[in-house]
């Protein structure tokens, strides 16, 4: 009886074993397209001219349409005229056979198309679509899908291009920028755009209560009354007519275009009487976003799930070709890497990979990996105030000891240069001169500690948000030991490292990755200004004048005298410490076609990954939304 | 046994605002708040405004000091009020709702697997001491229990997803927004079964124990003198009598359990409570770790219970009281 149970036990379990493969087998196992061959039935009415069958036993004239026909006993006659011309039906005719419509079946096979999706994965913490609220890259991709800035970074022309504004001037002082709006664009409910939608927007994104980096707009005259709460409208934000906006400055600039026309504009009908306190926790952030974007909210945002966006047939640049793109969360990299694998995932919002993976990619033909001009500084910054770094020679020292090329080959795929300024732009750097001033060298690293007598027992403790980069660290540390530099890396999630870093500027010593912009304004106002965080401390009186100087000139000339002396000061006392600029990474599954990454070839290996120059840190997933496609597979 | 289930109630209330006061102490001590969760680190070109932080801390009630906090949580707790997402603005319990059915669909999945499974396995070893069953079994029974979840996530991505395709890689149905049962089902299977491996394992080998333990018992020798069937023997006697160690063993892996779905929601991007947990302590929201750990206690207060009741009805003596 056992045994007959046991038999019974182990039937019942290779059964379900079986129920279960042959469930997964029954569904699709591998991700093949589809080209349905649909018999479409087409009712085709054919218009015939009627025919009139008429017969007479007697010879009878009879008048048709103002002819006369003559027929003769026991010959008939056909006669074939247009029904219009028939004045008289004769009563001798014995039978009349009229046809006046032919219905024709045509059973004809048509290729019924199938849905272009695009799907990509996110994996950074995005909690809403808050157009006033952009903190991170996956925003990024919302707003470029969903909605329309005045004027956006054209990458492949390398210029400013026409979005919602179809043309633009400066006034000759540089003192005013006026936009032109197309006419007839419209938010994806159907209502126009016009100039109060612009001018309301910029007049919101000045409230700091509602978008938390409002500095920038800082350039439009009056805005900071409205940044300091004492006005609610900045006097230079113009309405002239319904599709003209004009913003007169607070003083003669030009980086108006580059600070000021990435904002998304959002609609003024739906959001312009929502109170401050309950803006945040408005549902157009999760699942009523309206913009004038090529797509539309299709599947609601749910925070760390995904997102969907719909085509939006109505969009001022056309139709996108793609019918709906869809954002999902996925976290661990194998995941990512086995979804495109699968063919389930075409692309992601955040392009790192481990070396292997990428050597996988790039050795499948179905996928491409492409470079985007460097513009990440991977980067050391010592705390002003950590007295053991006081002296500039330690931090000189510092480089001195890393052998960053190695380092870079070793941890980052050989992707990155060495650099010691992050004043990447010839016109107020000597670049060649500067970048290869603090070579590795121990010796000298230790010469230089020596004569800034720095103590050796000195134990430096650095924060980073780079949990999954230790070993990078490890070879860093031991580096610097070499020369008798005591290193220990803390590792730290973003909110703390953010808080340790910019609110409290409790650290010794940081490593991050800041934007290479090519003008330094940006990056200035927030790491180095009195008037921002200036987390280490570095900023002061006379630096903070050369800033505000460097946002004054017109020209390049006029900002490369107040920014070179920044630049100047920095490669001797390095309060920042460049380690290396790098290429940002991209992959992609190829079916999916983006007409800035498919100008590049495709890579063979991690020498030929082609990079792809960008315009002034422009964002290549911009450029035109509605022309991305997706090819279908080939056969 | 109604007087016991109205006292087991009662304990939950203390243990529950134990549970309450502890995680929120744990959870503001770490370093990081909602405002500065705002803030990206890479991309870092523009500074946020000091006066918007403080508004917001203000906004959220973070400039008050930690004990006042945890009373006005608790006080809109008892109003059944779980608060408001810092980063979304969403109601948590709303955003816990829609997390929790993908988490419970996984762990109950993986429960059922385990123990059923477990049990049946243990069972056949047991009866089949010292044979090649036995032999075979335990020792895949000992490799469930030493290899980490993870890991076996990360052999079956790469064995059954990638070179064999059977399974989908990631997520709860394929297409996002759309529901359809069997896709759901297609997507639960691989998530739920490698959740359900260590269970499966311990099971057995408990099960075969616990069987080998009765077996050997006098009341077995009894009834197979008084000339029962093989069958009943095993099936009234035996295994009934095995059952009450491995009922106990099931119901306490589920807090476990729930600690494995973190783990495996993350690896396949399950939608479910583990995944929104990580990412809710990333980002230091609290009203929605709050409401997380507090639904997660709760969940298992009631599995406990569940396991003293099924005692009971399993076993008549402890229904009596002898």
């Amino acid at each position: 009886m056992p045994s007959r149970l046991v038999k019974g036990i182990w039937l019942g379990l290779v059964l379900t074993a079986l129920s279960a493969v042959a469930l997964a087998c029954s569904t699709e196992t591998e991700i093949v397209e589809v080209i349905k061959e649909v018999p479409v039935e087409v009712q085709v009415v054919k218009e015939v001219p009627v025919e009139k069958i008429v017969t007479q036993e007697v010879v009878k004239t009879v008048e048709v349409a103002g002819e006369t026909v003559v027929v003769q006993k026991d010959v008939p006659v056909y006669v074939t005229v247009p029904k219009d011309r028939i004045v008289e039906v004769v009563k001798e005719v014995k039978e009349i056979v009229e046809v006046e419509k032919e219905v024709i079946k045509v059973v004809e096979v048509e290729r019924a198309r199938e849905e272009k999706v695009l799907k990509l994965r996110y994996k950074e913490a995005i909690n809403h679509l808050n157009p006033f609220r952009s903190t991170s890259r996956p925003h990024g991709w919302a707003w470029n899908l969903m909605y329309s800035q005045l004027i956006f970074k054209d990458d492949i022309a390398g210029q400013w291009s026409p979005d919602l504004a179809e043309r633009w001037e400066a006034a000759e002082d540089a003192t005013s920028y006026t936009f032109y709006l197309r006419k007839g664009a419209k938010w994806h409910d159907g209502v126009e755009v016009t100039a109060d939608d612009v001018v309301w927007t910029y007049n919101t994104a000045l409230n700091p209560a509602i978008n938390p980096r409002p500095q920038p707009l800082a350039l439009i005259k009056g805005a900071q009354a409205v940044i300091d709460g004492t006005a609610t409208t900045a006097e230079g934000i113009v309405k002239v007519d319904d599709y003209t906006v004009r913003f007169d400055q607070e003083f003669a600039n030009a980086l108006f275009y580059d600070k000021c026309c990435s904002l998304v504009i959002a609609p003024k009908h739906i959001l312009g009487d929502v109170a401050e306190a309950d803006f945040e926790a408005h549902p157009f952030h999760t699942s009523a976003s309206i913009g004038s974007g090529p797509f539309m909210l299709d599947t609601a945002f749910v925070a760390d799930v995904g997102w969907g966006v719909k085509a939006n047939p109505d969009y001022f640049l056309g139709a996108p070709l793609l019918d709906r793109v869809t954002f999902e969360f996925i976290e661990p990299r194998d995941a990512l890497f086995v979804a495109m694998q699968r063919g389930e995932i075409h692309g992601s919002t955040y392009p790192t990979l481990t070396s292997e993976m990428y050597q996988a990619l790039i050795a499948d033909p179905r996928f491409n990996v492409i470079g985007i001009q460097g513009s990440i500084m991977r980067s050391f910054m010592f705390h002003n105030e950590f007295e053991p770094a006081a002296d500039f020679r330690v931090r000189q020292a510092f480089l001195h000891a890393l052998d960053r090329r190695a380092l870079i080959d070793a941890f980052w795929q050989g992707n990155g240069t060495p650099i010691n300024t992050p004043f990447q732009n010839p016109a107020w750097c000597d670049c060649a001169e500067w970048d290869a001033r603090y070579e590795y060298n121990p010796d000298k690293a230790k010469e230089l500690l020596d004569a800034a007598g720095y103590d050796y027992d000195t134990v430096i403790h650095n924060k980073t948000y780079y949990v999954d980069r230790g070993d990078f660290f490890a070879a860093i540390q031991q580096m610097l030991a070499v020369v008798g530099i005591k290193m220990e890396t803390v590792l730290q999630q973003g909110p703390a490292w953010v808080e340790d870093y910019y609110n409290k500027s409790d650290f010794e010593l940081v490593f991050a990755g800041f934007g290479a912009p090519s003008d330094p304004s940006g990056w200035l106002d927030s790491q180095m200004s009195t008037a921002a965080q200036n987390g280490g401390r570095y900023g002061n009186e006379e630096l903070e004048a050369l800033i505000q100087a460097g946002k004054k000139g017109r020209t390049v000339a006029e900002r490369a005298v107040p920014y070179r002396a920044i630049a100047e000061d920095f490669i001797d006392r390095m309060p920042f410490l460049p380690v290396f600029r790098q290429n940002e990474w991209w992959f992609k599954n190829n079916r999916w076609y983006q007409p800035v990454l498919d100008q590049a070839g495709a890579a063979t290996s991690f020498a030929t990954i082609e990079i792809l120059p960008v315009f002034q840190g422009g964002a290549w997933n911009k450029y035109h939304p509605e022309q991305w496609d997706l090819k279908p597979i080939a056969q | 046994m109604t007087k016991y289930i109205i006292r087991r109630f009662l304990v939950f209330i203390p243990m529950l605002l134990a549970i309450s006061a502890i995680t929120y102490v744990m959870m503001v001590l770490l370093p990081g708040d909602p405002v500065t969760a705002l803030i990206d680190p890479f991309s870092m070109q523009e500074g946020i405004s000091q006066e918007y932080i403080d508004k917001q801390k203000e906004r959220y009630g973070l400039n008050k000091p930690i004990p006042v906090r945890y009373v006005i949580w608790l006080g809109q707790l008892a109003r059944g009020n779980f608060g408001y997402s810092f980063m979304t603005g969403l109601p948590v319990i709303e955003m816990i709702v829609g997390r929790l059915i993908p988490t419970l669909q996984l762990t109950f999945t993986a429960l059922i697997l385990g123990t059923v499974g477990g049990i049946v396995l243990g069972v056949v070893a047991a009866l089949r001491q010292y044979s090649y069953y036995d032999y075979f079994l335990s020792f895949i029974s000992l490799i469930g229990i030493a290899i980490p979840t993870f890991f076996l996530a990360l052999i079956a991505l790469f064995l059954v997803v990638l070179k064999v395709p059977l399974f989908p890689s990631h997520g709860w149905t394929s297409e996002l927004g759309v529901y359809n049962l069997w896709d759901n089902i297609y997507h639960l299977m691989l998530p739920a079964f490698i959740l359900s491996i260590e269970l499966l394992a311990t099971s057995t080998r408990f099960a075969r124990t616990a069987m080998l333990e009765v077996m050997s018992s006098d009341y077995v020798t009894t009834a197979r003198a008084k000339g029962l069937s093989e069958f009943w023997v095993i099936g009234r006697h035996a295994f009934r009598n095995a059952l009450l160690p491995l009922i106990t063993i099931s119901t306490m892996r589920l807090p476990i359990l729930f600690g494995g779905a973190l783990v495996i929601e993350q690896m396949f991007a399950w939608p479910g409570m583990g995944l929104f947990a990580v990412r809710a302590m990333v980002n230091a929201d609290y009203p929605v770790l709050m409401g997380v750990a507090f639904i997660t206690a709760l969940i298992v207060l009631v599995s406990n219970l569940l396991a003293d009741i099924l005692y009971a009805v399993v076993d008549p003596r402890i229904r009596t009281g002898d």
